[in-house]
């Protein structure tokens, strides 16, 4: 990501050179009607075109893409908007990418029983919502219709007004991991901090649903969302689901706050779902309908081979034909080490405390191993279960290196299954699921 | 940057409308990568992946099909596949 700001254009000089360069009287009227729309932009020049592009998000971003056609969008403008706009409130987050925004932190930065809320990654399919950009709850509302017996409209208010619970739970990205396959599956190159677990407020959705009644026939839900799609396309950039069973659970909500305050634009305001333990891509951002379906849910993200897995293990590298592909849904065993560093140096003989997570998705963690000499000897971390089902265990131990060289830490977490965390990360296509052992190298001096 | 504004927009109102008419496009591949892909997502996340062929080229597929790039000709789809091929390919350089 650069740094400096780059200098705002310069509209009439543009111009100039537009006519300079034997532009059609055509195309010289069209730049003329988007210059004369700055207003629309706010200010002129660096934020004010990122703020078309970005801020104000969906509809600029239509105005602009309606000005100036398809292709005709220029990169120079997209990078200023990148670095003005999409990071705020996250400092120090790694981006992979600017526009949709697509960030993580690395594990030593997610050390915190419950992680804060700059410290959540993003994870975005398309733009964030107007809305969301303005804080502006005004006209906000969640539908739940389908199949249900009273089809529901909720504002904000009445959500606010009815009983809540708080839940702390992890929510992680299918993909957290994906830069650990070999060969490196194509999407966003997570490493292992597209994960958070922080204290959501809301509503159950089972108390929703039960409110709508659900009907005999309803067996999944279809989850939509105020963020619009990239290319314009009149449809949502996606839309995901999840069987009945799981809506239901005690722990899916519909949450209005994080950590004790308004959601982030980032990360869904004014109202996202909650699905703990599941792919985060069932965690709806800026929720606006639940269509309760009598089939598998069909939206965009559903089918093909977004977030979906192989039915059976495949060679690296080998893609199975689509109808062998299966919806993933809850996370695997994992863990991650959060202190000390990676990379980082210590002395021989000091003893070095060993800090992390584990989680397991929908079963429980049961212990978690540390070895230092690259598997062959293992000690038994010590272990804190979470009050609540969902959330992060913490676990630590001691260790120290015996003499100079290059070192490595590694975890490996067991649930109460008898499933541990690969050695090897096993692979599959779109890199999803990726729970292999964290190696933390470090350098021991004498 | 603002040299690289100028430039891009110039040759996007001069190139842009009449490329979708032609078959083969002038500009290089690198370019109508920038252009085309550039519309509607930044290009941090193709510069940082290192595909082959098939996968690039599923890559495209999906951003053609499922995505909404579809005003980008099959021409031009073969010569930004060439130049992701030729400058993101597995054994380039991160």
């Amino acid at each position: 990501m650069k740094t400096d700001p780059p200098t705002p254009p310069d509209w009439n000089a543009l111009r100039g050179k537009l006519q300079d360069s034997g532009a059609t009287p055509e195309v010289v009227d069209r730049y003329d009607e988007i210059v004369s729309r700055r207003a629309f932009f706010g200010l002129v020049g660096r934020g004010g075109v990122a703020t078309a592009l970005l801020g104000a998000g969906a509809g600029s971003y239509a105005a602009l893409n309606g000005l100036f056609g398809r292709g005709l969008i220029p990169e120079a403008w997209a990078e200023e908007a990148a670095q003005s706009v999409s990071i705020s409130g996250k400092p120090g987050m790694i981006v992979h990418n600017a526009r949709p925004v697509n960030g993580e932190f690395a594990p030593h930065q997610l050390a915190d029983r419950i992680t804060p809320t700059a410290r959540m990654f993003v994870r975005n399919n398309g733009t964030v919502p107007a809305r969301a950009e303005a804080r502006d709850p005004q006209g906000w509302k969640l539908t739940i219709d389908g199949e249900v017996n009273r089809p529901l409209q909720i504002s904000l208010d009445q959500l606010r007004q009815m009983p809540a619970t708080t839940v702390h739970a992890c929510i992680e990205c299918g993909g957290n991991g994906r830069a650990l396959f070999s060969p490196q599956p194509r999407g966003n190159p997570w490493g292992r901090g597209a994960i958070s677990c922080s204290e959501w407020k809301g509503v159950r959705l089972s108390d929703l649903l039960r409110e709508a009644g659900l009907k005999d026939s309803a067996v999944y839900t279809g989850h939509y969302g105020e963020d619009l799609h990239l290319a314009g396309k009149d449809e949502p950039p996606i839309s995901r689901g999840m069987p009945i069973d799981k809506a239901m659970e005690a722990h899916t909500i519909v949450a209005y706050q994080v950590n004790g305050e308004e959601l982030p634009g980032l990360n869904g305001y004014p109202v996202r779902l909650v699905v703990p333990g599941w792919v985060g891509s069932c965690s709806h951002k800026w929720l606006s309908r639940i269509w309760v379906r009598n089939q598998v849910h069909d939206g965009p993200k559903m089918g093909g081979y977004s977030y979906r897995v192989p039915a059976y293990p495949v060679r690296p590298g080998e893609v199975p034909p689509e109808s062998d592909m299966v919806i993933a849904t809850a996370w695997v065993i994992k863990s991650m080490i959060t202190s000390p560093a990676e990379n980082s140096s210590v002395k021989a003989g000091n003893q070095v405390k060993v800090r992390g997570h584990a989680w397991a998705g929908e079963d429980q963690v049961k212990e978690v191993m540390i070895s230092t000499d690259f598997g062959i000897h293992w000690v038994k971390a010590k272990l804190i279960k979470p009050a609540q089902k969902y959330a992060w265990y913490d676990f630590e131990a001691d260790v120290s290196f015996p003499g100079r060289g290059y070192y490595e830490i590694w975890a490996r977490a067991f649930d109460d299954k008898g499933s541990s965390q690969p050695v090897i990360q096993p692979w599959n296509p779109r890199g999803y699921l990726g729970n292999v052992v964290h190696r933390v190298p470090i350098t021991v001096s004498a | 940057m603002r040299q690289i504004g100028i430039t891009l927009l110039l040759s996007l109102f001069v190139y842009g409308p009449v490329a979708a008419e032609s078959g083969a496009d002038p500009r290089p591949g690198k370019q109508l990568f920038e252009t085309h892909c550039g519309t509607c997502h930044s290009l941090d996340l193709p510069k940082s992946q290192r595909l082959d062929r098939f996968n690039w080229k599923w890559v495209i597929d999906d951003m053609v099909n499922d995505f909404g790039a579809t005003w980008i000709t099959t021409a031009q789809q073969e010569q930004i596949l060439e130049y992701l091929v030729e400058a993101y390919g597995p054994d380039r350089p991160r």
